[in-house]
């Protein structure tokens, strides 16, 4: 079920709350967990009901081997079970994400011609995977608590945060699902959930639809792409991207907020980022967050000299790179970013010049932007296409402009360049109150949220595909 | 305000700003969808594919007896030069037998149509499927408040007020359905555009199979509702056929072979009419009528309907 859809907005999120409260009301609490968490599955399952089981069995291996590792005194029994239950994990996702890639490459390295198998990827599959594999090894390293399996079905499957983020933490989820205080009805939170899931809605279904009608027919015919055309285009799949993402992840904090559940925040403003590092600082936050715990981290982070660090930074973006998807195009965009990092930390260690925050915050979109097209284009060739026209080396007159066929989408797209460099959700959220221009800007954002959603402009967001 | 005031007022507000919308909408009802359409008038002003496809559930069936069908070389004949019969015409500028047949079965559902006309040419069944989501049922809800919506109305005021009536020319389509985009085409390079074309030589005419079945499913659907069936081979610029000439008649015979005695086919490709259409003029471009071009079909077609028709009728 899309959180832009009528029967989200009208039926399950009003009548999933209506019962969630009337439940704790009359102080059937577990009833009210089991409700949450059985449309939390019914919201899953609307997609394709086919996967349900997967994320059930997923969810009860985890919990179990969860227990088994929160256990204290079964030494290198422990470490045995923690690489099982990683490795499980892991299969799993390969088995539903990478089967074809490493078939595809099997076929061309071996020059064989092994058959596709075209397995559908199940939604949330990357997210809820991550968020196990981290309960994993804290249960191993004892952080976690003697959960029970309610709230820790609720941890992975609350249906806000479920398809596509953000990689929630139980550390943070699980005190919020035992929390009496959190089982009571609350206004306040009701309105800022409402403000703030209409503000991602807004987001998604006005500006990165609209600039998901450019960016979608520039990298249709990349090969044709004016010097403008290609700027256009990269520049609205950056826009797209970053509205559709931020506005899912918005609608999921507001949703959430409305069941007194604070979920992370996930992005923050990202393009305004002075370099790199700051990117990865306000760029899926949560994901990040997984990547520098689970994986350089572990890996030995900048604890062991500095050529290990630069190999953790580029491994953990490799990594990071291949999660969002099965192709070498995502790899080779994990290796743009970790290159980048490293080239950061080299200049920020040894270089005695600092760049101005103007230019910092240039040359970072900038190479974000370079970096999206390799994100979003699906054969290496049409990221070279798009690359070269907008380094002027494309076919046709440069400053002819094809791709934009709908004009009226013009003024959409400019107010959500101008809106990237306001104030975002999360800080409209903070300086929320309960005042007429906060009442009128509510009213406003739901009048013109579903006059879009009742209009033929719906794709669905980018992230389910990650 | 406190938070539980806030949130009554935010309910309050939103019911009723949607309330105001939704009835605004409703009442104006420029599809046709929501109030009796006898004797109502309703002009198309943007996106004809959402417009034609809404208007497909109750004006056209309560208003019309027979439409035609088609791409975009029918889509600028005007049904009202055929005085004698009410007739809509349903073409849409690049559309597929697929897309068309979402707006006859609309029709044919909902109102007692004699008759369909047919445009055949290669274009309807070069592809299937839909090709835009502007068909979409959902359009049906937006047209309660849609950012399509929205569109047409600022279309209607732009155009009736002339606002820009080079890219907007006020007579758009017609209450009948005529797309007169001939106001906007250029003119005067008909016969640049056809020799040309015709300098290209014999070029391959695909036909699609699945859009081959669905149009033969549509013709059935016709068929079974006792449908009358008039089909036509719009007319090419003779020079244009000419070097087409093997892989044009090829098509013309499987589209032959989709109807039956009953129906009635034209060839107005055929040799007999040569000399007309061999007449540049008749055309804005390679294939597209001009007024001249508009009329000889139409007479064409008024010919047709007469002799079918008229006895019947003066018989009653």
């Amino acid at each position: 079920m899309l959180f832009n859809s009528a029967e989200f907005i009208f039926c399950f999120l009003p009548l999933t709350l209506a019962v969630y409260f009337i439940l704790n009301r009359a102080k059937q609490l577990k009833a009210a967990k089991i409700w949450l968490f059985l449309a939390s599955l019914f919201f899953y399952s609307w997609w394709n009901p086919v996967y349900l089981p997967i994320i059930l069995l997923s969810m009860v291996f985890n919990f179990f081997v969860g227990k088994q590792l929160s256990k204290k005194g079964t030494g290198r029994n422990r470490k045995g079970i923690l690489i099982a239950g990683i490795v499980a994990n892991v299969l799993l996702l390969v088995f539903f994400k990478y089967t074809d890639f490493l078939i595809q490459n099997f076929n061309a390295l071996t020059s064989s011609s092994l058959s596709l198998l075209h397995i559908v990827l199940p939604l949330g599959i990357s997210f809820f995977t991550f968020q196990q594999i981290a309960y994993l090894v804290d249960s191993y390293h004892g952080h976690t608590a003697d959960y029970r399996f309610l709230n820790y079905g609720l941890f992975v499957s609350f249906f806000p945060q479920l398809i596509a983020g953000p990689i929630v933490h139980h550390s943070e989820m699980m005190p919020q699902f035992y929390s009496e205080e959190n089982m009571h009805f609350r206004y306040d939170n009701l309105s800022k959930g409402i403000f703030m899931f209409f503000m991602g809605l807004c987001k998604k279904v006005i500006l990165a639809d609209s600039f998901a009608l450019f960016a979608n027919y520039g990298y249709s015919s990349p090969e044709q792409l004016s010097f403008l055309d290609s700027w256009i285009t990269s520049i609205s799949y950056a826009c797209q991207l970053y509205y559709d993402f931020s506005g899912y992840t918005d609608m999921a904090i507001g949703a959430a907020l409305m069941f007194n559940i604070q979920i992370p925040q996930n992005f923050n403003s990202p393009y305004h980022a002075k370099d790199i590092q700051d990117f990865w600082r306000r760029w899926h936050i949560t994901l990040s967050r997984f990547l520098r715990d689970y994986i350089y981290i572990p890996l030995g982070g900048s604890r062991s000299g500095e050529y290990k660090t630069l190999r953790n930074l580029m491994i953990t973006f490799l990594i990071g790179g291949l999660w969002h998807g099965a192709g070498w195009t995502f790899i080779f965009w994990g290796f743009l970013h970790g290159f980048a990092l490293i080239v950061h930390r080299l200049w920020t260690k040894y270089s005695p010049y600092r760049m101005g925050n103007f230019l910092g915050v240039f040359i970072t979109f900038n190479f974000v932007n370079i970096a999206w097209v390799f994100f979003r284009a699906e054969e290496w060739s049409d990221a070279i296409n798009i690359l070269q026209a907008m380094f002027g080396f494309g076919e046709g007159e440069p400053f002819s402009i094809s791709i934009i066929t709908d004009v009226y989408v013009i003024p959409i797209a400019l107010i959500g360049i101008v809106l990237l460099f306001m104030k975002n959700t999360h800080q409209r959220l903070k300086e929320f109150a309960f005042d007429t221009k906060h009442l009128a800007l509510t009213v406003s954002l739901i009048i013109l949220g579903l006059l879009f959603v009742n209009s033929i402009t719906a794709n669905d967001f980018l992230y389910f595909d990650f | 305000m406190t938070a539980k005031k806030f949130i009554i007022r935010v309910g309050i507000f939103s019911t009723l700003l949607i309330a105001v919308i939704v009835g605004i909408n409703y009442s104006l009802d420029i599809y046709g969808l929501f109030r009796d359409t006898k004797g109502r008038h309703l002009n198309i002003y943007a996106d004809e594919r959402t417009s034609k496809y809404l208007l497909s559930f109750n004006y056209i069936p309560e208003n019309f007896e027979g439409i035609i069908i088609g791409p975009s070389l029918s889509a600028n004949l005007n049904p009202k030069y055929i005085e004698e019969f009410k007739i809509y015409n349903a073409s849409i500028m690049g559309a597929n037998i697929s897309e068309l047949s979402y707006l006859v079965r609309n029709i044919v559902e909902n109102g007692d149509l004699k008759f369909v006309i047919i445009c055949l040419d290669p274009y309807l069944t070069k592809d299937h499927g839909r090709k835009t989501a502007m068909i979409d049922p959902k359009e049906y809800y937006g047209a309660l408040g849609s950012t399509s919506l929205l569109k047409a109305y600022i279309l209607k005021y732009i155009r009736e007020w002339e606002l820009l009536p080079e890219e907007y020319p006020k007579e758009y389509i017609n209450d009948y359905g005529f797309n007169n985009f001939n106001l906007v085409l250029d003119k005067g390079k008909a016969r640049e555009m056809i020799e040309e074309e015709a300098a290209k030589g014999e070029e391959e005419i695909y036909i699609d199979p699945l859009a081959l079945q669905e149009l033969k499913e549509t013709l059935r659907y016709l068929r079974e509702n006792d449908i009358k069936i008039i089909a036509y081979f719009s007319p090419l610029p003779y020079q244009v056929l000419s070097a087409n000439k093997d892989n044009y008649r090829e098509y013309q015979e499987v589209m032959a072979s989709l109807l039956t005695p009953r129906d009635i086919l034209l060839d107005l490709n055929d040799e007999e009419y040569q000399e007309i259409t061999s007449d540049y003029e008749l055309f804005i471009d390679h294939g597209h009528l001009s007024e001249k071009g508009q009329v000889f079909v139409l007479n064409k077609l008024r010919n047709v309907l007469r002799e079918e028709f008229l006895p019947e009728r003066q018989q009653k």
